[in-house]
């Protein structure tokens, strides 16, 4: 399904919709109370900006100097050109261990890599221990957001999600109580886990050790019971020098849900006695994404879903309409070079306001490159046949001077005597919940004419 | 094989270098008073705060949690970085309380540096109900430049920066304490 029709359907409720983008406004307030407390935000963002594009630059080296650093201490560093390899590497990991259960917490990469359904498939039980992550799983649906995975259900949905699978006092919603039942199930997860998943938010080259960022403790609480931990990373985690966390880390968490840090900021180095850390990096069409010339700063994004929160269109019609991964201005930047065809009409999913461009911690020009994914889509010829026939039309008139006055003077007299059906019709879908606006009585043009000798 | 064609696949398509950038310097306000910009911080982060004069008075505090009627793991006799001679309890369900000595403080986040020898067994600071850490004032510092400048990563093989009780907002927004891990987080601080 296209965005547009899926953000329709999701607009059908209009006091959910208000409810939806409410809290997501909420968290970007948030942020910027954290961003305004410390006096050197915009630094920090050049910094966070300039390091990343360096390493991008470098990265064949950094990733090399990370292997080696982490195969001395004792992690083993496995390499997957693409999904299906990384989910291969995973099972293969699984199967080795004979454990047919994982214990995981949240990792966009993994659900890039669809890799839940294909453990599954092969009888691994795989339990999300993120309390967001497994509210949705219990749903059997995707996450909306890439921080906030279950922003779009409401705590009665959830309440009525755990009476079913968790056996909780029927219509009891408190966030407390759910989360408590919660907190009972999972433990009995975690403290069984023999194989424990986690993604990573930076891999340090020089010391060759990676850290993970979370609220709940459910990373930690997973790969400090199992004897085996599978760490799942994308080849654009790898950060230069230690120092450089403190960059990103200040940045991080005051994005996402504006906090000063997350409850916990985990440094892996070695594996504990007797156990084993295993690492995959993952490329999936991220080192053709660096060709990209207009497009391959992209790849700076730490995922603190900052663009997500204050962007009027994901706010208005939630992450499921994307139809992606990684919904949002991000991630209408990220999918068309997976599938330009399929994903065409994201880059067109914003007002290009630039509000994404400005919260960026990492300056990403977000609704630059939307708008040039645009040309592109346009150039690869997948653009769709009403947009086609509305920008060739405007096109020709915008290019011919003549015909565009006497066009306007034509539209602003029309407007005012055409039927209100022959404008709000089927090929003025832009029409269909917007009013067009009242027709000026002159353009400026003549209103200059007019004015220009008087003083 | 992969990993050939990954690093082939960067090579050809990097773009062109990028220096990188001089560290700013950081922080203007380094006069401000550590102690209290530490102490609002972490009580943000849900911690709560002790503060006393000598470690003395801080062994008294964990005395009386055992007179309490607490099981409590106390590590705040180790010496920081170095490991304990005696392995400590982890049963599952037994840990009430675990104290453990800190680092590093961060005024800027309220969190506190510990590492795999100060807690001697990976999961204990996540496994108990309600966390401890000792810090001794003069260890904390402005913000996260100054304390990774004391973090040494390889010193061992895992180190955590922990701000407050586990915490999670994925029902509706609504923040509730005791996620996962602790539900009580407490500073100790001398």
């Amino acid at each position: 399904m296209k965005h547009a029709q899926a953000a329709k359907e999701f607009l059908s409720n209009g006091p959910r919709t208000e409810w939806h983008s409410q809290a997501l406004w909420y968290v970007r307030q948030k942020r910027d109370i954290q961003k305004d407390e410390i006096g050197d935000w915009e630094d920090l963002r050049e910094q966070a900006s300039a390091i990343k594009e360096h390493t991008l630059s470098n990265l064949d080296q950094y990733l090399e100097e990370f292997e080696t650093k982490a195969v001395q201490n004792g992690i083993r560093v496995h390499w997957a050109a693409n999904a299906e390899e990384h989910n291969n590497i995973v099972l293969e990991i699984l199967q080795k261990a004979d454990v047919r259960k994982l214990v995981k917490s949240k990792s966009m990469l993994t659900e890039e890599c669809h890799m839940n359904p294909f453990l599954m498939e092969k009888g691994i039980d795989v339990i999300e221990s993120d309390l967001g992550e497994r509210i949705i799983q219990f749903a059997d649906q995707d996450p909306s957001h890439i921080v906030l995975p279950a922003i779009h259900l409401k705590k009665e949905e959830v309440g009525k999600l755990f009476e079913r699978k968790l056996d909780t006092e029927s219509g009891n919603y408190d966030p407390q109580y759910l989360t408590g039942a919660a907190r009972k199930h999972l433990r009995e997860h975690f403290v069984t886990a023999e194989v424990a998943m986690t993604g990573v938010n930076f891999a340090i080259a020089e010391s060759g050790g990676f850290a993970v960022c979370t609220n709940e403790g459910n990373a930690d609480m997973g790969v400090h019971h199992a004897s085996i931990h599978i760490a799942s990373m994308g080849i654009e985690k790898v950060i230069p020098r230690k120092e450089h966390l403190a960059v990103f880390l200040r940045l991080l968490a005051r994005s996402a849900t504006g906090q000063p840090i997350t409850t916990y900021t985990s440094h892996f180095q070695k594996p504990a006695e007797g156990r084993e850390i295993h690492l995959i990096i993952v490329d999936n069409g991220r080192s053709e994404h660096l060709g990209k010339d207009k497009f391959w700063r992209a790849l700076k994004c730490i995922r603190c879903g900052a663009c997500l929160n204050t962007c009027p269109v994901y706010r208005l019609s939630g992450g499921h309409s994307y139809g992606y991964t990684i919904p949002g201005p991000i991630g209408s930047i990220l999918t068309p070079r997976v599938d330009l065809k399929q994903y065409s009409d994201l880059p067109f999913a914003s007002s290009l306001c630039g509000s994404c461009t400005d919260v960026c911690p990492v300056k990403i020009e977000i609704h630059e490159q939307l708008y040039q994914w645009r040309q592109e889509v346009y150039e690869q010829k997948q653009l769709s046949g009403k947009k086609k026939l509305g920008l060739r039309f405007m096109g020709r008139i915008l290019a011919r001077p003549r015909l565009y006055h006497r066009s306007g003077k034509f539209a602003r007299k029309a407007l005012k005597i055409t039927p209100r059906f022959l404008v709000y019709n089927r090929l003025n879908p832009w029409g269909r919940s917007r009013d067009m606006p009242a027709p000026p009585k002159q353009s400026f043009q003549e209103w200059y004419r007019e004015n220009r000798n008087k003083s | 094989m992969s990993k050939a064609q990954i690093l082939n696949s960067i090579s050809k398509n990097k773009p062109a270098q990028a220096d990188l950038p001089v560290p700013q310097e950081i922080r203007k306000d380094r006069d401000m008073d550590l102690l209290q910009e530490f102490i609002d911080k972490a009580e943000g982060a849900g911690s709560d705060t002790e503060n006393f004069d000598s470690f003395v008075k801080v062994g008294a505090w964990i005395k009386q949690q055992e007179k309490n009627g607490k099981s409590v793991t106390d590590l705040s006799q180790n010496s920081i970085g170095k490991d304990h001679p005696s392995t400590p309890a982890d049963d599952d369900e037994k840990v009430d309380m675990v104290v453990i000595r800190g680092q590093i403080g961060v005024a800027e986040n309220g969190a506190v540096w510990i590492d795999e020898h100060d807690m001697q067994i990976r999961k204990l600071p996540f496994l108990t109900s309600h966390l401890v850490l000792v810090l001794e004032k003069v260890r904390i510092t402005p913000d996260m430049h100054e304390a990774y400048k004391r973090v040494d990563l390889e010193q061992s093989g895992f180190g955590v920066f922990i701000a407050g009780p586990s915490k999670t907002a994925d029902i509706e927004q609504s923040l509730v304490i005791g996620a996962h891990g602790p539900i009580e987080h407490t500073i100790l601080l001398y």
